[in-house]
């Protein structure tokens, strides 16, 4: 269907390189590396200190937090951005480098619509890969939907054959789709960019045999910085990496498994030594997740702890040298000045109106009609001084003063109804009734 | 043949198309959809719940997977 150009490239290691690398020195360093087939970045003792560098690691203000432009943006520490996409019980992560995107995961089945729309704020019109760190439906259950919705250069798969219908659908949709497939294997590198690396660190050529085991852990090194993605990874698969003298140090880590204690063992995070770590997870769910052991052994390695079911979306955003971390509900809530100023029952929009002297950051907060039987929550989206945004119950593309539901059915009543605006905490900033 | 499970379950209420279903032992507690329940059952009901495993099932699915998945690595 969708003729997407095939330059994108897997482009496979050697994994016997390693070995050669081990042995010489001053063969440590990744960032170095030149483009395309190149062996696995060597191993470092696991004490090894990650690359100096300046860690102003606090929420941004409003203003310097990107906003839904076309282009993408670039963040307030510029070019690469990681977006640790709010779907609750799930993943979704969207990294964003110069104008090239990659997608790893899309939350539970339900969620398509939410990252789809979070994406199309962000300016995204394609994916140039996208890749399924496992079949289980927290990861994977939206992604049939979102590739549907974008083209997509390639699709990278754990490749354990899962035997939900869940999963089924998802490779249909690859197949008929025609979209370029890769099994993920240790020691291939998905080329985004020549700038930036990003080396597959699980699963290994004879998988484990269990799905999370078995998930794909990437990770992804811009200059100085670099950020793990472990999936749902366990124990096991984290004492494989370590086995197998992979260089696991990083900057950021994406914690395994939601936080789960049956992940992230101690030896694992000593040797990753995170700045930051960002858990995914959705508040009050069955599993307890994260575990109070996870998080005691990532405060006691001195990391800082983001998670989406306090912070909502978190977005990671580097030059490659000074890493900085804004969150959607950290934000500031800057009131004064922002208001609904119109509700139109008919035409099925409700506008808000930034009166005051500085941007909100509007990432996480929420529209809802009277008895809140229908809540609408904002992607990331920032409101410039004096600048008026327009909320449509239907489909459109979001854009820098209209933003889009994606409703097929009205929201509001034309008897009569009331529009609540809150801020990422549930506070009400503002009501309208018409 | 294989094994199975029995047991029994109140269904302790209905919200939104989903039953809340609560084990007459043990500290369990799990949901279904309406639509998964027999036709006319309602909360208060005793409902006795049997699990097999269906291995066949379970394989062909498997297959089926693991064939898509080696067609695509073919086709890259």
């Amino acid at each position: 269907m969708s003729s997407t150009p095939a330059r994108y490239l897997v482009c496979i290691a050697l994994c016997v390189c390693t070995l050669a690398c081990l042995i010489t020195a001053g063969c440590s360093a990744p960032g170095g590396e030149e483009p395309g087939i190149t062996p696995l970045p060597a191993t470092e003792p696991p004490a090894t200190p990650g690359p100096a560098i300046t860690l102003p690691v606090t929420a941004t203000a409003p203003a310097s937090e990107p906003t839904a432009a076309p282009t993408g943006g670039s963040g307030p520490a510029g070019d690469l951005l990681i977006h640790f996409i709010d779907v609750g019980q799930g993943d979704a992560i969207l990294l964003q480098f110069h104008n090239r995107t990659m997608l790893v995961d899309a939350g539970e089945r339900g969620m398509e619509e939410r990252v789809i729309r979070y994406l199309n704020g962000q300016g995204v019109d394609r994916l140039d890969a996208v890749v399924a760190t496992h079949a289980h439906s927290d990861h994977i259950g939206g992604l049939a939907g979102v590739i549907t919705a974008f083209p997509v250069g390639r699709f990278v798969d754990a490749a354990q054959p899962q035997t939900t219908a869940t999963y089924e659908n998802l490779l249909a949709v690859v197949e008929e789709q025609g979209i370029p497939y890769t099994a993920a294997v240790r020691g291939q590198k998905i080329a985004l960019d020549p700038e930036l690396e990003i080396l597959i660190l699980n699963p290994r050529d004879d998988p484990i045999g269990d799905m999370n085991e078995d998930s794909v852990v990437l990770k992804v090194t811009l200059g100085e910085v670099s950020c793990l993605l472990a999936g749902d990874a366990g124990a096991a698969a984290e004492e494989d990496m370590l086995d197998a003298g992979l260089d696991l140090d990083a900057d950021v880590l994406k914690v395994g498994h939601h936080g789960s204690l049956y992940a992230s063992s101690p030896e694992f995070l000593t040797a990753v030594s995170p700045t930051i770590s960002v858990i995914m997870v959705g508040a009050g769910n069955d599993y307890g997740h994260p575990h109070q052991e996870t998080l005691d052994r990532l405060e006691a390695i001195g990391s800082r702890i983001y998670r989406t079911d306090i912070d909502g979306t978190i977005l990671v955003s580097t030059d490659g040298r000074v890493i900085e971390v804004a969150t959607a509900a950290t934000t500031p809530p800057a009131l004064s000045g922002l208001q609904i100023t119109a509700l139109d029952l008919v035409g099925e929009a409700v506008t808000i109106t930034n009166a005051g002297d500085t941007a909100v950051n509007l990432t996480g907060w929420t529209i809802a009609d009277e008895g809140a039987s229908s809540t609408y929550t904002f992607p990331v989206f920032s409101l410039p001084p004096g600048a008026e945004v327009s909320l449509h119950t239907g489909e459109g593309s979001d854009n820098a003063t209209a933003l889009y539901w994606g409703r097929k059915t009205a929201v509001w009543n034309n008897d009569g109804d009331t529009a609540t605006l809150a801020d990422a905490n549930g506070t009400v900033v503002s009501t309208l009734e018409r | 043949m294989d094994e199975e499970s029995v047991f029994w379950a109140s269904i302790d209420r209905v919200d939104e198309g989903v039953a809340v279903l609560i084990p007459r032992e043990g500290s369990a507690r799990f949901t279904l959809p309406c639509s998964l329940l027999p036709a006319g059952a309602r909360e208060g009901d005793i409902l006795e719940v049997s699990i097999r495993r269906d291995a066949e099932a379970t394989e062909e699915a498997r297959r089926r997977a693991a064939e898509r998945i080696e067609r695509l690595k073919r086709r890259g």
